[in-house]
């Protein structure tokens, strides 16, 4: 480990970093990865997936986390009456099902993952309805043979995060290569039969929350902190914290204050492209809800779309197809693409 | 008017023990109706169930705020929330393409867009029913169950009772099917937490028979019933929140109890599955139960129990049956996930 892989990992450590945006490359995306702190290109291990024991669970590979504290109580959440408490809701081999009737039933590796081979269960952090979070993918009504593609993608290392320090993308990476082929097939068949409900509320805003990430970069609102001006950038964070950090809720919610206007500029170009790229719906379907393998792109948050677009265009999510779609477009395009289709009703 | 037919037998029902009996045992907590019913409330400009007057054009004010709600970013006027003839459709992503009549009703007829209040995923809300995912069989044979007169409420002063009798009768056959073929598309999703608990927060009953917490009031003893009210009162009634969802404070020991009855009959009846089906989650053309909230469920087995939901199915079912076993009985079935993913 890198001093400086010890260093972000005993800052992490000691709890959830306020941010200190810290615009290095002026145009890096920050926002959408959770990393607020400057990336150093200079890292020898960037672009890289970190080493990882070939056994060891994952989770052992990247920084440790505060132990979560177990206060005894059964909490609830609304629409149902299972509870759970803290730890039970996020035991990492079989997470809480809160609403066991907005999906089918789990295969295994979904719903407890594989302790012995280190896998934790894809509901973990997709949820048993895979809806997800801002800071991991969207999987519910995927195509099949489009995850199928992907979890090829992460074991051939076609799929990396562009901040090497992404740990989730790491893991993804290591658990797409340990998944045997039937049990691919199964999550691709599950997740895609799952139909992908719209979670993000989007404001044009001159100001919004400062922000807070949690150790695997669920980017949240400083309630202490006043609201300041928003510049160039997204802020997307949890509508209600305790549910989905502490919680998980998987019907949990999100808001993105965008930049006034940013919709419009993002709308040009979804819907005609502007002159610098061809319109999304030419692949993605005119409503973009998704046609044949391509996958849908209306209503996920605007930060999964925002890492995954900056992915390709940095080379670390490799892609034929969107690869040159994106050659004209600056980040601050690729933001107002990412705000206008987090409004699209998926 | 064939839904006067009914009436009789309620009166008998309510004349043996007169109206004291009614105070006793009557769930008003499910009619969110809480003074005793007078012979006044049975005259019919009470039950006419014309709509109440509202605005119904739809039309935006520029001036007016725009309403938001988590997980969309659709915004929209107090006046588009509430406009009869086409209600905002905050998340048209949870619902098939609507039929005309589920989308925008009827002006000319005075049909309100079944979205209005059902919503247009069918959630509905405590004080009307959830028609998402019940057959089509079933909701064919309810709007006829209007017409006939054998479907109307033991509560005369319930307005959107009458007015769904009054829309049943204008109703084409053709738009009954194309309404009870999208409903059954949408899978009803769970919206009910049940909390048992000595103390509940007092209520009141608005202009809209929804039933919410007075603000600022303090809990009291529940008592031997149900008190059940949106999580969000203002996203339910001032936004018509088609994903809200429902708290209910119930009785403590009242979902053991209700367990029991179900699952077993508790020797006072036949347990509830053997038509329902497994899970209470529907069998072929019954509808399934699970999950619904106390207050829709114990309407129906009331107005059963009281003659006017004829039911020659449930009549039976219920005829041993206490309201405080009712009230055991739907507390639990309220606890149950609804349905199996894509039923």
């Amino acid at each position: 480990m890198s001093n400086k892989m010890l260093l972000t990992a005993l800052v992490l450590y000691c709890g959830f970093n306020t941010v200190q945006a810290q615009q290095d490359a002026p145009d890096w995306p920050n926002w959408a990865y959770g990393y607020f702190e400057s990336l150093e290109e200079t890292d020898p291990n960037i672009y890289q997936v970190p080493e990882c024991p070939e056994m060891a669970n994952p989770r052992s590979c990247g920084p440790v986390g505060v132990p979560l504290v177990e206060d005894g109580v059964k909490h609830s959440l609304p629409g149902t009456s299972l509870t759970f408490t803290r730890v039970e809701a996020n035991y990492s081999w079989q997470p809480a099902d809160w609403y066991p009737g907005d999906h089918p039933e789990m295969p295994e590796i979904i719903a407890t993952g594989d302790m012995e081979r280190g896998i934790r269960p894809c509901a973990l952090c997709h949820f048993p309805n895979g809806q997800g979070k801002v800071e991991n993918g969207h999987v519910s009504g995927l195509p099949a043979n489009y995850i199928l593609q992907q979890l090829e993608a992460f074991k051939n290392g076609e799929r990396i995060s562009a901040d090497y320090r992404k740990a989730n993308t790491n893991e993804m990476a290591r658990i797409a290569a340990w998944l045997t082929d039937e049990e691919k097939q199964q999550v691709a068949d599950y997740y895609s039969s799952i139909p992908f409900r719209s979670m993000t509320r989007v404001v044009e805003s001159e100001d919004a929350p400062q922000v807070r990430a949690s150790l695997n970069r669920l980017t949240m609102p400083d309630e202490d902190a006043p609201w300041q001006a928003l510049g160039n950038q997204i802020v997307e964070v949890t509508e209600d914290l305790e549910e989905t950090e502490i919680m998980r809720n998987p019907r949990g919610t999100f808001v993105a204050y965008v930049p006034v206007g940013s919709l419009a500029k993002g709308e040009e170009l979804v819907t005609t492209g502007a002159g610098k790229t061809i319109l999304c719906g030419a692949c993605h379907g005119l409503d973009l809800k998704g046609f044949g393998d391509v996958p849908s792109i209306a209503g996920r948050t605007a930060s999964y779309i925002m890492r995954q677009l900056w992915d390709v265009k940095q080379g670390t999510r490799v892609s034929p197809l969107m690869a040159p779609v994106l050659a004209n477009l600056s980040a601050e395009d690729m933001m107002n693409i990412s705000a206008y289709l987090a409004t699209q009703a998926p | 008017m064939k839904t006067l037919s009914k009436f009789p037998v309620l009166l008998v029902a309510l004349g043996i023990g007169g109206l004291q009996a009614q105070a006793i045992d009557w769930p008003d907590w499910a009619y969110a109706r809480y003074e005793p019913i007078t012979e006044e409330d049975f005259e019919i400009p009470a039950r006419s169930g014309e709509p109440p007057p509202y605005r119904e054009d739809g039309s935006v004010d520029e001036d007016e705020p725009k309403l938001v709600l988590p997980g969309t970013s659709f915004s929209f006027t107090d006046n588009e929330v509430n406009n009869f003839y086409g209600p905002a459709d905050w998340y048209p992503g949870d619902h098939p393409e609507m039929p005309e009549l589920v989308a925008r009703g009827n002006p000319e007829r005075g049909i309100r867009a079944c979205a209005f209040c059902h919503f247009a995923t069918g959630q509905g809300k405590t004080e009307n029913a959830h028609l998402a995912g019940l057959p089509v069989a079933y909701v064919m044979g309810q709007f006829q169950a209007f017409i006939n007169g054998d479907r109307s409420t033991s509560d005369p002063r319930k307005p959107n009772t009458y007015e769904m009798i009054r829309i049943s009768e204008m109703m084409t056959e053709e738009e009954m099917l194309e309404v009870a073929e999208y409903y059954e598309r949408v899978p009803f999703r769970s919206m009910v937490r049940v909390v048992e608990t000595d103390l509940a927060p007092q209520v009141e009953t608005l202009s809209t028979q929804l039933v919410v917490p007075i603000e600022g009031a303090p809990w009291i003893p529940l008592g031997a019933k149900i008190v059940e009210v949106p999580e969000n009162p203002h996203a339910t009634e001032a936004l018509r929140d088609p994903r809200s969802t429902f708290v209910s404070y119930v009785p403590i020991g009242s979902v053991a109890k209700g367990e029991d009855l179900v699952e077993t009959g508790g020797g006072k009846t036949i347990q509830c599955s053997a038509c329902h089906g497994p899970g209470l989650r529907g069998l072929a053309n019954v509808p399934g139960i699970a999950g619904r909230t106390a207050s829709y469920n114990m309407r129906q087995m009331w107005d059963v129990k009281m003659g006017t939901r004829l039911s020659p199915l449930m009549e039976g079912v219920v005829a041993n049956l206490s309201s405080d076993d009712m009230l055991n009985i739907l507390a639990y079935v309220a606890t149950l996930v609804p349905h199996e993913f894509g039923d």
